[in-house]
């Protein structure tokens, strides 16, 4: 909730407090000038981007790259006949990007949900049990979820869940809440307690000051929470390997490891890079794509969450 | 930044009357709001892990007659050799992972931790691979690792370090540096914001009092920045050691615990055990084993960096 003063390398200036800010946030001066900085920086961090654009180029590429490799070349040779391949109906990636997206958005949706209702009762009001109820939704993060696949199996079963999307939507929702709670709780720890009470006496119910005081206070947490929940959905392998069994109902990822083993001979894994990077990149560009959307608030929203 | 739509008016004392039934109706209303997620928890997350305790007290197969077992599938497991094989190739990748992860992360902190354009451009570029699944990254890695055309092999061969033929995921040691390589990529980012917010908090008083005191950048960054980071480091500690203890994806698209079962881990076999051979029971002990050993280690990070810490606050 602090305003980020831009703080060019080299430079000082006094350091302000201001209200409950954890303190400054003025840097010393670095220790590089500002043109190494750019220079050495950029490459950096095209160094850290230059898997994903290598792999969005080597999608593009015709079979013959399969033989030729990649060079200068190929990008006079840009073609979208791997994503025809991968879209065409007898591949038919079509359903696990759907289920996917059914999945992501569905844990995105309900984990901000559930954990900003979560998170504001923790955080503001004063309830029997709070501590205890803190710590079981905290209990997730401690114990290895992989360890519980075959508990949740059983109990997924009795419910009727098994092999369901909504199942593994809710087993996700509940183990992105550790995460989700602490962040939404320290988030609205931070928004002065005096503007609720303003908004209060100005006779807003609750669910008018969570949706129009607490939630717009608090959205970089609301969004972090979301966009993490997104991933956790979008991503999640171990949970679909385990619980869907039809596959009507696979995932993208899931779609990923089959389609390797589907072009495998036995003994010699042949795998087809065209079609294998091409459905990397729709397992991956929704995702950054969202990342990118709303990247001016995932850093506040974990730093809500880690810092007092 | 979101400004509030409430008018911002000074905050007045709470009325004191019919305050004790208004206090059970604001307790009744934590409970509600609180209800969604303490559902969840219980059914998804504390229901099974009861389960999980029974089930490793008991011999569970799929089908058929469940009976009690007492101790004989942790017996097993401590008699398993493959068991304790994936163990240590788990341990092995978090002693090999976490150091060399938590330094990258520490130095992309240190870049990442100004304000700007290109900072915040550099930050973009080094938290993206955190949102790529790692099925996709694997998937990734291999092609770029392929045998001949794989740009990496390609690279190597132009640099004269490799024919250009390697087959990164045929030799276990190969295969481990190249996931090695992969995670760190991969996963670094989170480390660094939690540890950039760390950076950030610190007061830039105590920068310019080590600076009249004469303190150069590394003395700073070692005498006083990281100090005060001590926290945050403890929990990237943490969260990464209980992480990649619990590694399995990568292994799982890449290398299949191969070759002959050389880079199989503890998960991966736990895995196995519970869903492929439908030892339920015994892959429950082998779950239980692996969370006393996660907490064990989390416990004793926190005692060594609490100690090491004095009077910091937790």
């Amino acid at each position: 909730m602090t305003t980020l003063t831009p703080a060019a390398p080299g430079t000082t200036a006094p350091a302000r407090r201001e209200g409950r800010a954890p303190g400054s946030r003025r840097r010393g001066p670095a220790a590089i000038s500002s043109a190494t900085y750019v220079v050495g920086g950029t490459l950096l961090a095209l160094a850290s981007l230059a898997p994903v654009l290598y792999i969005a180029l080597r999608s593009f590429l015709p079979a013959s790259a399969d033989a030729d490799g990649v060079g200068w070349g190929s990008l006079l040779d840009l073609t979208a006949a791997n994503y025809a391949r991968i879209f065409d109906p007898s591949v038919g990636i079509t359903t696990y990007v759907r289920n996917s997206f059914v999945v992501a958005i569905s844990v995105a949706l309900l984990t901000a949900v559930v954990a900003t209702l979560a998170g504001y009762a923790l955080s503001r009001i004063r309830f029997p049990l709070a501590g205890l109820i803190f710590v079981v939704l905290l209990g997730p993060m401690v114990v290895p979820y992989q360890g519980l696949l075959t508990p949740l199996s059983i109990v997924l079963g009795k419910l009727g869940l098994l092999d369901s999307l909504t199942g593994v939507v809710l087993v996700l929702v509940t183990l992105q809440l550790p995460f989700s709670v602490f962040v939404m709780r320290n988030t609205l720890d931070g928004i002065p307690v005096e503007l609720e009470e303003a908004a209060q006496l100005d006779g807003a119910g609750l669910g008018r000051l969570l949706r129009s005081v607490m939630v717009p206070l608090a959205w970089p947490g609301v969004v972090t929470v979301g966009l993490f929940g997104f991933m956790a959905g979008w991503n999640d392998l171990l949970s679909s390997v385990v619980f869907l069994s039809s596959e009507d109902k696979y995932t993208l990822p899931l779609a990923l490891t089959n389609i390797t083993t589907s072009f495998k001979i036995p003994g010699v894994q042949i795998v087809d890079p065209g079609l294998l990077t091409a459905t990397a990149c729709v397992a991956t560009v929704p995702v950054v794509v969202l990342f990118l959307a709303l990247q001016r608030y995932y850093t506040k929203g974990l730093i809500g969450g880690s810092i007092k | 930044m979101v400004v509030a739509h409430a008018p911002v008016t000074r905050a007045v004392a709470r009325p004191g009357v019919g305050r004790r039934r208004a206090a059970g109706r604001r307790a009744a209303l934590g409970l509600l709001l609180v209800s969604p997620a303490l559902v969840l928890s219980v059914v998804f997350f504390l229901v099974p892990l009861v389960l999980l305790v029974v089930m490793s007290f008991a011999s569970w197969p799929l089908l058929g007659q469940v009976s009690p077992a007492g101790l004989e599938n942790y017996a097993r497991a401590f008699g398993d050799g493959t068991f304790a094989r994936a163990l240590v190739f788990s341990l092995l990748f978090t002693v090999a992972l976490v150091p060399l992860s938590l330094l990258v992360s520490y130095a992309a902190a240190v870049m990442v931790r100004g304000e700007g354009r290109v900072v915040s451009f550099v930050r973009t570029a080094f938290f993206v691979p955190v949102v790529i699944g790692f099925t996709a990254a694997a998937y990734m890695a291999s092609v770029m690792l392929m045998p001949g055309t794989g740009v990496i092999n390609v690279l190597l061969r132009s640099l004269g370090l490799s024919d250009g033929q390697t087959a990164w995921f045929t030799d276990p040691t190969r295969s481990f540096w190249a996931i090695v390589a992969l995670t760190v990529w991969k996963g670094m980012g989170v480390a660094m914001i939690l540890l950039m917010a760390g950076m950030q908090a610190v007061p830039g008083e105590v920068y310019d009092a080590a600076k009249i005191d004469g303190a150069g950048w590394w003395r700073r960054e070692a005498s006083v920045t990281f100090p005060l980071i001590r926290r945050q480091f403890a929990l990237c500690l943490i969260l990464a050691v209980s992480g990649t203890l619990l590694v399995f994806d990568q292994f799982f698209v890449l290398t299949k615990g191969g070759p002959s079962g050389a880079t199989t881990t503890a998960v991966m076999y736990t895995y196995a055990q519970s869903f492929v051979r439908y030892n339920l029971g015994y892959g429950a002990a082998l779950s239980m084993i692996l969370t006393a050993i996660i907490l064990a280690l989390a416990v004793f990070q926190l005692r060594a960096l609490r100690a090491g810490g004095g009077e910091e606050r937790s």
